[in-house]
């Protein structure tokens, strides 16, 4: 009786197994956060889920495949190759799409389509909010413009009082007087008991000193600020946001910045990174076309046509084409003389450099953001929430002498227990050659 | 009077007390300022001042400080790409491989190009010939692209032309010389061509035209070789040589280390053989007339006369005969070498029989053809010579340069282009040229900077540089190269080839053309691939593709001309006569190059002098006429004489005189003119019967008088001082064997300590006041920089000199500031020589690398009184510009005077009109290292900018911090570029890494290492296959040994 039960046991589990094994793809569900992951890894630069980017949108592609669904995979796997097998079905669609051809995914999985597939399905387009101020940690309260009115107003009361304790107390030194029979005090009684008060050697020393420390530290100290330029913004040719873009949207830094992880330099996008979304987005929300438009012209896109400009195309036509562009948007004179068409087209857009080392300090990004796994905000600030970007640290070498001596260096994302000043950081050599 | 065992200059054993004078002061020259400010120097320099000066200077001081804040920092700019190139990536280098073009040898490299331009050249590793070498030469190419003499445009006659015009006229012209039937009368000139590509082109071209004629010449030529291989084996061809199969190598003047056919080849293969370590190494005679770099090195090196040494060789091959029972050659004068050299030579050939290698350097048939008989003699052929796979690095042929002349100037030739020659300079027939080319109807230079000979031609149709073609090469069978662009053209250039293709009324792309060529040859040659595409972009990544050789035969000799040969050469044989020796300089060669700054200001490793040329003469000769440094002479050569200074030179035989050719250009640029008391000695080179010959005989050399200053190097150093207390030696006032030490293979294979015996002592003796700067528990994780160079290896070329100016953005400084001994290099190659220099054949040399020695008790950092030079925790001795004020104690109390000052600005600056005063030759600097300021001190950092860079892509790659030091993969400049691989550099602390090795080494000393500065650089004791009685008379056996046990015993006694 006993043998039958285990053996029954046995049954039972295998069973289970069994039936685990089979239906793993059966029971396996596919994880939207995955496939958004997916999706704006590999699929944003050509489309979106509810508008026509470089290629169709993807809402209801599940359905409309929904009876074809291994064709969809092998056309996300492979289009080319289905184009090349001469598949009518991948053929009407390469034509419809003027013929570009998109690209391979051959890495991705089954279940790695069923993944983005689910986040497509599952999309629901976000509602623009005013941007909150995303800021991790301690805000700083000194960023606050109330406290400066509060200051304002403790100084006011301050000063009141003052005033009225000087009149408080000539007003009790003249009853004093006047009880006295002695005359009123004249202006100059005040000047010359002053004067005394500075002739006496003690007080006149002391002032000295406080002159001379005072200014040589206020000299030294301006002396240290020479040629560096905390807070420095200025206006650039493009009235980009960081707030909207890295704030707002949430694009990741290095997006654009990519040289950070490979680079001495962070890197300027080129036109054609802002172009990867900006064949889509055409219009700002604060500065509606305007502001894009200069990224069209530098990257020789016809806003109308949604394609490049061909090369060796008439000056003409492209300042038509903008025109057209521009036509339903306000003051559409003047954003279209903004845009120096004539001026700009094709030329690279001429940034001004924020962030100035001296030649003799160098500076490498790679080493701060891929080895020691810096976060850009610990020398560029809260960039995410600057409409316009300034020089966040004084960028001197003090500034970066006390980061190397305080901070852990991170070997390969593992803490370790040794400063940069341990690894040799302070070394000049490390920064100056 | 006693004399050091090394000395770096005749002056340091005549004249060591005035010369101990000079080195109390602290300059070497009086301060320059003092004659700048003239008769007002008094007023000027004077100190006294009174109130209202005070309150000038006041006023003045308090006004430029206040302006000075005022200046708004200018508004910088960043300005990123519209489409930014994939394989771009600003602020990271690319590396592309090509071919080298700084001479024929055609070594394969690799170009450094950051953001789009081109910065640095080093060798490429994959190139079996020069195994990642490249030499001087080589590396400054890369300025001769970045020459603001370059040619902008097309030129027609003296005005500036553009292509539409001048394709227009030339084409033209040719389509009427052919309609007219004398398309033969076309010829095109050029030095060797061993690009398959540009040799059809060229082809497809005089096809064309209706079949001109294709004239390869070399400026200095080594035409006789492929002579003499025609008349003794029916092969015209230059033979691939294998010194590093060689266990005897015989040089008859083949300077075959400095500037021989293809030196960075040869030393490559030649060093395989001088291992010290295996305990086996080749012997290397030297029989020549000139000290040159590949004699210095030689294991016996003997002076002959240059009309002797033809007889020499002839009594060489006479006893090798003799002693193999082979014919000997009748009519030979009696002679010998000095101390019966030629006998010894003879039996080691007669042992090392099929093992052995004899090469002459002489351009002369007769005797080409006895070396070649020699070698057929002592079976090398099929072993250390291969005549079935020939070199093509040298195809000039000095009989077609000749018939050209006289083409040209009995007015057969009607239309003549010039591509990469210029021989109304270069060579004998220049001045017969210059008239006879501008009576030519249609004369086209392709050269892409004005030269001599495109001055008189009719268009001149810039080429452009190498930098910015495609091409192809095949310096030697088997081997093929891609020349890759790697910048666009700078300027209105065309690449010949394109030009001449566009004439023939081919509009292929070159690059394309040279694709097809390959198409249909070395892809079918090859069978690794199978895919043309797929094969071509491995061989442009690799560079370099190597394809099956011919199974090399032994020579089958045809003995009949020998005898010829040997009576035409007898007939030569002079004694007593003043020779004259043309040869060529290692950095300036035949002076293609000359208007080069780098290679101008390059020393030559022998002589230690720039800039300019001279007169070498031996000294006993000097002593005799009373001759001195910079004294000026004229020599007369037949009918042609020049005026030169002269410098004797140590080692150089009796009645021999030496000149460099490459100098005395009048139209090369900018700074080939800043050389004026140079002269060109080419017309002097005259056509001996079939071949040009670079040796005359019956000179004259009469004293002028006057003076020309000579910029020579390395004389800062005192080698002897009495005073100094030398440990380890009764020689008390030498000490150069601190510096250099060098034994023997016998003495080594006995004990391996042999020479260095010392070291052990010095370990013993020595204490220090100073704390280390390593200690285990902090800085034995990290990374500890040192470096250790082979003295075996070194054979002085100088290679790194220039690599290090490249990656260091090395000022060049001039001629005058040299004089005053302001020479910026960071790094030098000290020679010594050894032996009595009254007696040339016991003189010798050895190289020795210097730079900045990194100490760990580094006497500069302890004198800078604003630490502007202090200690790195991973052993550099570091240096902040920004921090020095110039007070120049460090360069005072450097032991090695390796540190360099900086007297003026030299960038932006036109008195000193070199490459770092245009926008042009500002764009080879390297973005990544400082450009000094004046008044700062410098010097070698050790590339800390590659090591810092290394590190950062050890540690991205690495997956883990463990990992972190084997990925770690870092060169020095001048590590990269050396052709021999003396110079070895890594981690300390990895007790596995290569230097780690070489630094317990037994051989292993340190400069200096008495005084305990504990330098990072650590140097290989010499060894040289040296046999008893050979070499400098006083070497005695055992080397310092016995000094040094001599001294255990009395250093002994006050421990005891």
């Amino acid at each position: 009786m006993v043998k039958i039960a285990f053996s029954n046991v046995r049954i039972t589990i295998s069973l289970w197994f069994a039936v685990l094994l089979l239906g793993f793809n059966h029971l396996y569900a596919a994880d939207p956060q995955k496939g958004e992951a997916l999706f704006k890894q590999h699929c944003t630069s050509c489309h979106k889920v509810d508008a026509q980017l470089v290629g169709p949108a993807l809402k209801g592609v599940e359905e409309k495949y929904a009876n074809d669904k291994d064709w969809l995979y092998k056309w996300i796997k492979n289009n080319q190759a289905l184009i090349k097998a001469n598949d009518p079905k991948a053929i009407a669609i390469y034509n419809q799409f003027g013929k570009q051809q998109m690209n391979v995914f051959t890495f991705l999985t089954d279940a790695d389509i069923d993944d983005i597939l689910k986040y497509v399905a599952d999309y629901k387009p976000t509602v623009d909010k005013p941007s909150v101020a995303t800021s991790e940690g301690d805000a700083n309260i000194l960023d606050d413009p109330k406290i400066y009115y509060t200051l304002l107003g403790l100084a006011a009361l301050l000063l009141g009082i003052g005033l009225i304790l000087i009149f408080g107390t000539a007003a009790l030194v003249a009853a004093v007087r006047a009880k006295d029979e002695q005359r009123a005090l004249s202006t100059s009684d005040v000047y010359k008991q002053f004067g005394d008060f500075l002739r006496n050697r003690f007080v006149a020393g002391c002032l000295i000193t406080v002159v001379l420390v005072g200014g040589t530290a206020k000299l030294i100290e301006a002396a240290r600020g020479v040629s560096l330029h905390q807070n420095y913004m200025p206006e650039q040719p493009i009235k980009y946001s960081h707030k909207l873009h890295a704030g707002t949207n949430k694009i990741q830094c290095q997006y654009c910045h990519s040289g950070a992880s490979k680079s001495k330099n962070a890197w300027v996008p080129s036109t054609n990174v802002c172009m990867n979304c900006h064949k889509a987005v055409e219009k700002g929300p604060t500065y509606g076309k305007g502001e894009i438009g200069k990224i069209y012209v530098s990257a020789g896109w016809n806003p109308v046509d949604k394609k490049y400009f061909a090369p060796g195309t008439s000056q003409d036509t492209i300042t038509a084409k903008f025109k057209q562009w521009l036509d339903d948007e306000k003051k559409s004179t003047e954003l279209f003389e903004a845009l120096d068409v004539k001026n700009k087209s094709g030329k690279a857009i001429e940034w001004v450099r924020i962030h100035n080392l001296p030649d003799h300090a160098y500076f490498n990004h790679a080493q701060h953001v891929t080895v020691g796994g810096q976060r850009c905000q610990t020398c560029h600030g809260e960039i995410q929430n600057m409409e316009v970007v300034y020089q966040h640290a004084p960028l001197s070498m003090g500034w970066c002498v006390q980061c190397h001596r305080d901070t852990k260096v991170k070997s390969l994302g593992q803490d370790t227990e040794f400063t940069v000043e341990d690894q040799g950081g302070l070394d000049c050599a490390k920064c100056h050659y | 009077m006693k004399q050091p065992k090394y000395w770096s200059h005749i002056d340091n054993l005549d004249a060591p007390q005035q010369l101990k004078g000079s080195m109390n002061n602290e300059f070497a020259t009086d301060l320059p300022l003092e004659q700048k400010l003239g008769e007002a120097t008094e007023e000027s320099l004077s100190f006294a001042s009174n109130r209202r000066d005070f309150l000038k200077l006041f006023g003045f001081g308090i006004t430029a400080a206040t302006l000075a804040a005022c200046n708004e920092t200018p508004l910088k700019k960043v300005i990123p790409y519209v489409n930014k190139p994939e394989d771009i990536n600003p602020g990271v280098a690319n590396w592309y491989s090509s071919v080298c073009n700084g001479c024929s040898a055609g070594c394969g490299v690799i170009v450094k190009t950051r953001e789009g331009r081109p910065i640095k050249i080093e060798g490429n590793p994959d190139a079996q010939m020069n195994k990642g070498g490249v030499c001087a030469t080589g590396h400054a190419t890369i300025l001769n692209m970045y020459d603001v003499d370059r040619l902008q445009a097309p030129k027609k006659g003296n005005q500036n032309s553009d292509w539409a015009t001048v394709d227009k006229d030339i084409a033209a012209q040719l389509a009427a010389l052919k309609a007219q039937g004398k398309g033969s009368r076309v010829r095109l000139v050029s030095s060797t061509i061993n690009s398959p590509s540009t040799i059809a082109a060229v082809n497809e071209f005089l096809t064309s035209v209706g079949g001109g004629q294709h004239v390869m010449y070399d400026a200095v030529s080594y035409s006789a070789i492929s002579q003499a291989n025609e008349a003794t084996f029916g092969k015209k061809v230059i033979p691939s040589y294998h010194f590093d199969k060689a266990e005897v190598i015989v040089s008859f003047g083949a300077d075959f280390l400095g500037t021989w056919l293809s030196p960075v080849q040869y030393s490559a293969q030649y060093v395989t053989t001088r291992d010290a370590k295996s305990k086996k190494m080749s012997r290397h005679f030297q029989i020549e007339a000139l000290m040159s770099l590949t004699g210095s090195n030689a294991d016996v090196r003997v002076p002959v006369n240059p009309s002797q040494e033809g007889v020499a060789l002839m009594n060489l091959y006479n006893k090798v005969a003799a002693a193999l029972g082979q014919p000997v050659l009748s009519g030979v004068p009696a002679f010998n070498l000095a101390g019966n050299v030629v006998d010894k030579i003879a039996a080691e050939l007669v042992a090392a029989k099929g093992k052995s290698l004899v090469v002459a350097g002489a351009n002369d048939l007769a005797t080409q053809q006895i070396v070649n008989g020699l070698n057929a003699m002592l079976g090398n052929y099929g072993v250390t010579i291969d005549l079935d796979n020939p070199s093509y690095q040298k195809l000039g042929d000095d009989v077609a340069l000749a018939k050209l002349v006289s083409d040209i100037k009995g007015g057969q030739v009607d239309a003549v282009f010039f591509y990469d020659c210029n021989p109304v300079y270069e060579t004998p027939f220049g001045e017969e040229l210059k008239a006879a080319i501008a009576k030519v109807g249609l004369s086209v230079s392709f050269a892409n900077k004005e030269d001599e000979t495109s001055e008189v031609c009719k268009y001149t149709c810039p080429d452009s540089s190498e930098f910015e073609s495609w091409n192809d090469a095949s310096p030697v069978a088997g081997q093929y190269l891609i020349n890759q662009p790697t910048i666009n053209t700078i300027y209105q250039t065309r690449q010949a080839q394109t030009s001449l293709l566009k004439w023939a009324g081919n509009n292929t792309d070159y690059m394309a053309y040279v694709q097809n060529n390959w198409r249909n040859s070395v892809f079918k040659a090859q069978t690794e691939y199978t895919s043309f595409q797929t094969f071509w972009d491995e061989a442009v990544r690799k560079g370099v593709v190597a394809t099956t050789l011919a199974a090399s035969s032994t020579g089958n000799i045809n003995a009949t001309g020998l005898q010829a040969a040997a009576t035409n050469l007898s007939g030569k044989f002079s004694n007593g006569k003043m020779d004259v020796v043309f040869y060529q300089k290692i950095s300036i060669k035949d002076g293609k190059h000359a208007n080069n700054p780098w290679l101008q200001e390059m020393p030559d490793p022998v002589t230690r002098t720039s800039w300019d040329n001279y007169v070498t003469v031996p000294i006993a000769y000097a002593k005799e006429k009373n001759l001195k440094l910079n004294d000026v002479v004229e020599v007369t050569v037949g009918n042609k004489k020049v005026k030169l200074a002269v410098v004797p030179q140590p080692g150089q035989a009796a009645n021999t005189i030496g000149i460099a050719l490459g100098y005395g250009r009048t139209k090369a640029g900018k700074t080939a003119s800043k050389i004026e008391g140079s002269a060109n000695v080419y017309p002097m080179v005259s056509m001996n019967g079939t071949t040009l010959s670079y040796s005359a005989t019956n000179v004259a050399v009469n004293p002028t008088g006057d003076e020309y200053m000579i910029a020579k190097f390395q004389k800062y150093d005192l080698l002897t001082d009495a005073n100094l207390p030398e440990i380890g030696t009764d020689n008390h006032f030498d000490r150069s064997h601190h510096i250099i030490r060098e034994t023997t293979l016998e003495n080594y294979v006995k004990s391996s300590k042999a020479g260095n015996e010392l070291r052990d002592h010095t370990k013993k003796e020595l204490i220090t006041l100073w704390d280390t700067h390593y200690k285990e528990e902090e800085t034995g994780r990290m990374v500890r920089w040192v470096m250790a160079i082979d003295l075996n290896k070194c054979t002085g070329c100088g290679a790194c000199v220039v690599s290090c100016h490249a990656e260091n953005n090395i000022p060049v400084v001039g001629k005058e500031e040299i004089v005053r001994h302001r020479d910026m290099h960071w790094m030098r190659i000290d020679r010594y020589y050894m032996g009595d220099y009254e007696k040339p054949e016991t003189v010798s040399a050895v190289y020795q690398p210097m730079m900045c020695q990194h100490c760990a008790n580094a006497p500069c950092e302890t004198v800078c009184p604003v630490l502007a030079t202090v200690h790195s925790k991973e052993g550099l001795n570091m240096m902040a510009y920004n921090r020095c004020v110039g007070t120049r104690y460090c360069a005072n109390n450097c032991p090695y005077k390796v540190r360099r000052f900086n007297w003026f600005k030299y960038h932006n600056n036109n008195e000193f009109d070199f490459n770092m005063n245009n926008e042009l030759g500002k764009m080879a600097l390297n973005p990544d290292v400082t450009v000094r300021f004046r008044g700062v001190m410098e010097k070698c950092s050790f590339c800390v900018q590659r090591l810092q860079d290394s590190k950062l892509r050890a540690k991205i790659n690495a997956g883990s911090s463990t990992e972190f030091k084997s990925k770690l993969e870092v060169k020095t400049a001048c590590q990269q570029s050396c052709p021999t691989g003396a110079i070895v550099f890594g981690d300390l602390n990895d007790k596995n890494s290569e230097v780690a090795k070489l630094f317990v080494d037994d051989r292993a000393f340190t400069v200096l290492e008495e005084v305990k500065t504990l330098p990072s650089v650590s140097y290989m004791t010499k060894v040289r296959n040296r046999k008893a009685g050979e070499g400098p008379a006083h070497e005695e056996h055992g080397g310092h040994g016995h000094g040094a046990e001599k001294h255990e015993e009395k250093a002994a006694t006050p421990h005891s």
